[in-house]
């Protein structure tokens, strides 16, 4: 696709990752890429198939904001806002193989599709296992404006 | 600059599928006494359209 559009092609480790993801935010193409095929998705019921395609949607929508608008200081935070983040969460960033400079989107990904979740709950405030800064980040970098 | 012009992914922790990582989003949820069966089951009050109403 990126080939296609004039944008060359990615190196073989790239495109080896880019294969395992369920998701994918494609920047110079500006689109969502949403692997439902993955082998994590198969064999789900229709509401949870569906409860995890829509997080997975908006955490790749999280990475286009963010990827836009976090400073450079942002992502140079990276490793101190993930010491931030709730134990679970940050292990699994951990564990991803996700690069240092990739953790303020991963972030701001996992959190604000989480807040919209909570907000088809009508919760729109800041959740009490949320840190006030990351809290600050994605309203800052994502626009979430409550 | 070179991380913006590649593809950001959501990736799963090595041996960890989605029904383990949703679990941990839900129990986040859950432990704000949120309705996380509500949301599973795509009956959360922002799910309804006017015409559901």
């Amino acid at each position: 696709m990126l080939r296609s559009a004039g944008c060359g092609k990615l190196e073989a480790s790239e495109l080896e990752r880019a294969d395992q993801a369920v998701g994918l935010w494609i920047p110079p193409l500006r689109i969502v890429l949403l692997n439902v095929a993955h082998p994590s998705l198969k064999g789900l019921d229709p509401s949870s198939f569906a409860f995890d395609i829509t997080r997975v949607a908006w955490h790749e929508w999280g990475h286009a904001l963010s990827i836009d608008r976090a400073s450079p200081a942002d992502v140079a935070d990276g490793p101190r806002y993930l010491e931030l983040m709730p134990q679970q969460m940050a292990e699994a960033i951990r564990e991803s193989g996700y690069r240092r400079r990739e953790y303020t989107h991963e972030i701001v990904a996992e959190i604000y599709s989480i807040l919209m979740l909570r907000r088809r709950l009508g919760e729109a405030e800041k959740p009490y296992w949320l840190h006030k800064e990351i809290y600050e980040l994605v309203r800052r970098v994502a626009g979430w404006n409550h | 600059m070179e991380s913006l012009k590649l593809p950001a992914g959501y990736l799963l922790p090595p041996g960890k599928t989605m029904a383990e990582v949703r679990e941990i989003t839900l129990d986040l949820l859950a432990s704000e006494g949120l309705d996380v069966e509500a949301l599973k089951a795509g009956d959360a009050p922002g799910d309804k359209s006017d015409a559901d109403e």
